[in-house]
């Protein structure tokens, strides 16, 4: 094989050779009207222009939560605070009640750990992904 | 006594009451919302003067609350059989104008009915939705109805086509029927699907959202994947809905019916679509255009997952099942809810004797924490699943990019596809030239005097040995490398080789695929 290098767009030119690199035309108009797509798709096999979906455009972005910090799976009323800032709690130990779905929904504490601050109060609606308790690691 | 005569008279007016409906100023509120009438829809569907009607004179048996006092002409529901393009279907199109299409008990029973009639005469089944959903008066006994629906959508399922047509509210557990069948049709501001409501969610969840933006027709034609086929009115739907049934099969035993082979209708060639550049994209369907018959394809889920394209048309004047990845959305990639809309039409395809024709161009998987943590994983799988399984002929044309865990899964030779062409511009290799060269000629880039001039001498090196399908042609894993002008001719034949396919498959009550 000749030895090449990559030409402009990303095609193969071989030594002495020249291509354009433009899309191809029939007697210079364009095949398709495509409307303009300016936007960029950014892929391990490289950077391709293309359209975005709109499910693509909105999406959240991920969101890392800390295991200390414990929200709320759905909004609600907080019914009943069961710990106190301070507190040693076990993992699996229950810590707030959040009336939620016509249920009383006990929250257990996601970790070993010492109740760092509370930011909720009882008999408060809360929505979803409130944060609710914090908590702090043993030592 | 009364004579012959009387009695004919006297059933002319009994038809004439239980066609009434729920009466006039009823009638006039469904015009002014702009809706149809369930026997207009049904009048407009079926060819003309082929309707004949079956349980007009229904009653409903609900005994609480008043309800004995009251009649509901056909039970909220008109039903029976008629021709569509000269072949029979069986139609049923709930009535909102009595009692809000409420279901109770024989509602259901009536639609049941033409559903036994469908699966036992094999005929196509279209359900007309509009309905406020189950008749609280009727209690358990309205749910009992929905089950019975249920179950027969289910035993019909892959045996007749099923299309359901969602022409007003459908809710709740209603919803499970349309879920059920193959096709479902929305119109614009007239469909409403959802299975808890905008006041529910508002009192439950506080979040706020109109019955449009929740479940309306543009919702579940883009966003959710729930409808299939999307029209801005209900005529336009119909037209859709008749030109399904001509190209498909009416029951799994026949073939489509065959038409007329007319050559594509396409101003341009198909050797002028695709970019020089590889970056560069290009709309499949002018492919698509290109090949089949008049250059009809009737897309399926056009607005869902656009970075892959479905739909049917023919060639050679047989009905053809088309997928194709879509370079112009997404660079084409395959991710949880394209997965989802390409098996679910291969397995369509599959089940009513359907060929497929599938177009390569991707460049893998879309990566990501959102896809990952929804399932891309099993869901991809279900293409493996749907291609492997499909015992219909399968060809395979390879356009562009086919990389890794892509190239498999979009019908490679390895999931046993019939025939498998590529084009000149085809690069079928385990990634892009980029990714590769980087992984494998890391050392002499890191250890170069000019890493970017080494890493651009080893993409040229490894593209140009790799990023075509002359590779894969040396294994046998592509048959035949040919022009793109080419093409027609060869899918044609290689259609016509396949009319008598047959594969055994194992014996098993069903296989497991990735739900």
């Amino acid at each position: 094989m000749p030895a090449g290098k990559i030409g402009k767009s990303g095609e193969l030119l071989c030594q002495g050779e020249e291509k354009s690199a433009k899309s191809r035309h029939v007697q210079n108009q364009p095949i398709m009207n495509e409307t303009e797509n300016n936007q960029y798709l950014h892929l391990p096999s490289g950077e391709y222009e293309t359209k975005l979906s709109v499910k693509y455009e909105n999406k959240a972005p991920y969101r890392h939560v800390s295991p200390y910090c414990m929200e709320a799976f759905m909004p609600g009323t907080i019914r009943q605070i069961c710990v106190e800032p301070g507190q040693r709690v076990q993992k699996g130990q229950k810590v707030l009640v959040l009336d939620a779905m016509k249920m009383d929904n006990e929250l257990l504490s996601p970790v070993d750990g010492i109740v760092k601050s509370i930011l909720v109060e009882e008999g408060k609606s809360i929505p979803k992904h409130q944060l609710l308790i914090e908590f702090s690691p043993i030592g | 006594m009364s004579t012959n005569q009387e009695k004919r008279d006297d059933l002319q007016k009994r038809k004439q009451v239980a066609m009434a409906g729920g009466g006039e100023k009823a009638i006039a509120k469904q015009k002014e919302s702009g809706k149809l009438t369930a026997r207009e829809r049904i009048d407009s569907i079926l060819d003309p003067g082929s309707f004949q009607e079956l349980d007009l004179f229904i009653q409903h048996s609900a005994r609480d609350f008043g309800m004995e006092k009251k009649y509901l002409a056909g039970d909220g529901v008109v039903a029976g059989t008629g021709t569509v393009n000269g072949r029979p279907v069986c139609i049923y199109a709930q009535d909102f104008t009595v009692t809000g299409g409420s279901l109770g008990f024989m509602h259901a029973m009536k639609i049941c009915k033409v559903m036994d009639h469908a699966i036992n005469l094999q005929m196509p089944l279209i359900g007309i939705n509009d309905s406020g959903g189950a008749r609280i008066q009727e209690g358990v006994r309205a749910l009992a109805g929905y089950g019975e629906i249920f179950y027969r959508n289910t035993k019909a399922s892959g045996v007749i086509p099923q299309l359901s047509v969602i022409l007003g509210p459908c809710a709740g557990g209603a919803v499970y029927s349309p879920a059920l069948t193959d096709f479902v049709f929305v119109v614009d501001q007239v469909s409403k699907m959802f299975i808890t409501g905008p006041e529910v969610i508002k009192s439950v969840l506080g979040e706020e959202i109109s019955q449009e933006d929740l479940g309306g027709a543009r919702t579940h034609a883009e966003i959710t994947g729930n409808a299939h086929f999307y029209a801005k009115t209900e005529q336009e739907c119909f037209a859709q809905i008749k030109e399904l049934l001509g190209l498909i099969p009416h029951n799994n035993r026949e073939k489509a019916r065959a038409a007329e082979p007319v050559p594509p209708q396409t101003s341009y060639k198909i050797e002028d679509i695709i970019p020089d550049d590889v970056r560069k994209p290009y709309d499949v369907r002018h492919i698509i255009r290109a090949i089949s018959d008049n250059s009809q394809f009737l897309e399926v889920q056009e607005l869902f997952a656009p970075n892959i394209v479905v739909g049917f048309g023919r060639m050679n004047g047989q009905t053809v099942g088309f997928v194709a990845n879509q370079p112009l959305v997404m660079a084409g990639v395959l991710d949880v809810d394209s997965s989802d809309k390409c098996a679910r039409f291969i397995r369509y395809c599959d089940a009513f004797n359907i060929p497929l024709v599938t177009f390569v161009d991707l460049p893998g998987y879309l990566p990501g924490v959102d896809q990952e943590h929804a399932g891309v994983i099993r869901h991809g799988a279900k293409i493996l699943y749907a291609y492997s399984e499909a015992s219909v002929p399968k060809i395979t044309v390879i356009l562009r990019k086919a990389y890794g865990g892509g190239y498999i899964a979009m019908c490679s030779k390895h999931l046993h596809s019939d025939f498998v062409y590529a084009w000149p511009t085809a690069e079928i290799a385990v990634m892009g030239s980029a990714g590769a060269a980087n992984i494998i000629f890391r050392k002499e880039i890191k250890e170069s005097e000019n890493p970017e001039a080494t890493r651009a001498e080893k993409v040229a090196e490894y593209s140009g040995k790799f990023a075509n399908p002359y590779v894969a042609a040396s294994y046998g894993y592509v048959d035949a490398v040919i022009d793109p002008a080419e093409t027609r001719q060869a899918v044609a034949n290689a259609l016509n080789l396949s009319l008598n396919k047959h594969v055994e498959t194992p014996c098993r009550k069903h296989g497991l695929p990735p739900f």
